[in-house]
């Protein structure tokens, strides 16, 4: 790679590096896994960035990769069970805002057990339309599909994401019921 | 849950995000590493590639070209110019076929005869006053194609030639009527005492010629051969030109000696001018 090259590279890599691990969580929901995704995503993009750099699109570019470096990456047998173990439990800090921790916590719920449960590429769609906040029309570029195709798995995605989190609310009560008896 | 929910639940459930230690310098040069490696891995395997590919085809050549040797438990030499792998589909096109009659054609037949054909005869050496009459007619021919289309056309002129009484037999065949396809040709025709070679000339039509040596005569150890040449053309037509000697059932007058070479027989075959009206 030309120096030019290398120096356009590197400021892009650290100026989007925390957006795609953002991104990239709220698709897999896990930060450890979207570490591997940002990294493995910049590794491609700094390969084709010859190419990338002429089209002067790199943002969305490095977007397509992502997606795709997930999808694939869930194809995986070895990748096909979502589940976490030992994960560090909550400490209380007595500085902050009860409502915004619970918010906060509810917010982190949402991503880990309702987002988690909706399809794979519903659920993409889902995160670039209300997290990176793309259009239709930008969606369906990054997903390679058409702009009818966005909207469909979006709605699609939005009932699937309802289900979860009404199952996810009733758990909470119910867990709370039984806490109270 | 609305859409303005989501938006915001999103937003927030980023908040614990954990540091960001992302080292710009340390990630390009585990890139350029890994890019380094797969081109060295890249180059590893078409290298490989080709060495499995020479290893395979160097004995497959060297065991096509020991089996193109003389088949001598028949006598036979069927040798073949045309490599095996190489089709040369036939009939080349669908162009459909069509009845001709003598009748129609003779102007044409009688202005190729005296402008071409005969002339031809004369420069390989045969006495014009000796050249006799050629009536070719419409026959099928002989081979498995449908013959109730009236295309291919045989004729027989008799002459005397340098080495004496000649017979030419001529064969047109029109778009096509001919069979069979030329890399079969040798295969069918072959007999103890053949010579048959197919070759593809630079226009990518093919000519096949073959020599018979014929039996000797039980009497007095005569050859009685012929010699021909085929033209199979790239429209599908196919030209062909035989030569013999004439004896005439006087077995012992005749001079035995094919009259015409390969090259003159090739001559004839390959003259575009010499082909049925279209």
């Amino acid at each position: 790679m030309r120096k030019a090259d290398e120096q356009g590279f590197r400021e892009f890599a650290v100026t989007h590096a925390a957006s795609l691990r953002r991104t990239a969580y709220l698709f897999c929901g896990d930060w450890h896994t979207a570490e591997d995704l940002m990294q493995q995503s910049l590794m491609k993009l700094y390969q084709a960035w010859h190419r990338v750099q002429q089209q002067d699109h790199a943002g969305a570019y490095a977007r397509k990769i992502l997606l795709r470096t997930w999808l694939d990456e869930k194809r995986r047998p070895w990748r096909r069970a979502e589940q976490r173990d030992g994960e560090l439990p909550e400490t209380a800090d007595s500085n902050a805002d009860p409502d915004l921790v619970s918010g906060r916590l509810w917010a982190r719920e949402l991503i880990q057990k309702a987002l988690i449960k909706v399809p794979p590429r519903q659920r993409a769609v889902l995160v670039l339309r209300y997290f990176e906040d793309l259009s239709v029309t930008d969606v369906a570029a990054v997903m390679g599909c058409t702009e009818g195709t966005v909207k469909s798995q979006t709605a699609r995605g939005l009932v699937a994401l309802r289900v979860a989190v009404d199952a996810l609310e009733n758990n909470g009560s119910a867990m709370e019921t039984e806490v109270a008896s | 849950m609305s859409e303005q929910d989501l938006r915001d639940c999103m937003k927030q459930a980023v908040w614990d995000e954990p540091p960001l230690d992302f080292d710009p310098d340390s990630f390009m040069a585990r890139a350029e590493q890994l890019t380094k490696r797969r081109r060295a891995l890249m180059s590893v395997g078409v290298a490989t590639a080709l060495i499995i590919a020479t290893v395979a085809t160097v004995p497959a050549m060297w065991v096509a070209s020991r089996d193109k040797g003389v088949d001598t438990a028949h006598g036979v030499t069927a040798t073949s110019t045309v490599p095996t792998s190489v089709s040369f589909p036939w009939p080349p096109n669908d162009e459909p076929r069509k009845n001709h009659t003598y009748e129609q054609d003779q102007p044409y037949l009688e202005s190729m005869w005296i402008n071409i054909l005969s002339p031809a005869l004369q420069r390989q050496g045969a006495d014009p006053t000796s050249i006799g009459v050629w009536s070719p007619t419409y026959q099928p021919n002989g081979y498995e194609r449908d013959s109730s289309v009236s295309d291919v056309l045989f004729g027989t002129v008799s002459y005397v030639g340098p080495s004496g009484p000649a017979v030419l037999t001529t064969t047109l065949a029109g778009v096509g009527a001919w069979e069979p396809a030329p890399d079969k040709f040798c295969a069918i025709r072959k007999a103890a005492d053949t010579t048959c070679n197919a070759t593809r000339r630079p226009d990518g039509s093919m000519v096949v010629a073959m020599e018979f040596a014929g039996p000797k005569s039980a009497s007095n150890g005569y050859h009685l051969g012929y010699r021909s040449v085929h033209h199979y053309r790239r429209d599908g037509s196919v030209v062909g030109m035989e030569s013999r000697s004439n004896f005439s059932g006087d077995v012992a007058a005749g001079n035995f000696a094919i009259p015409l070479t390969f090259d003159q027989l090739t001559d004839l075959a390959t003259n575009e001018s010499i082909a049925l009206p279209r």
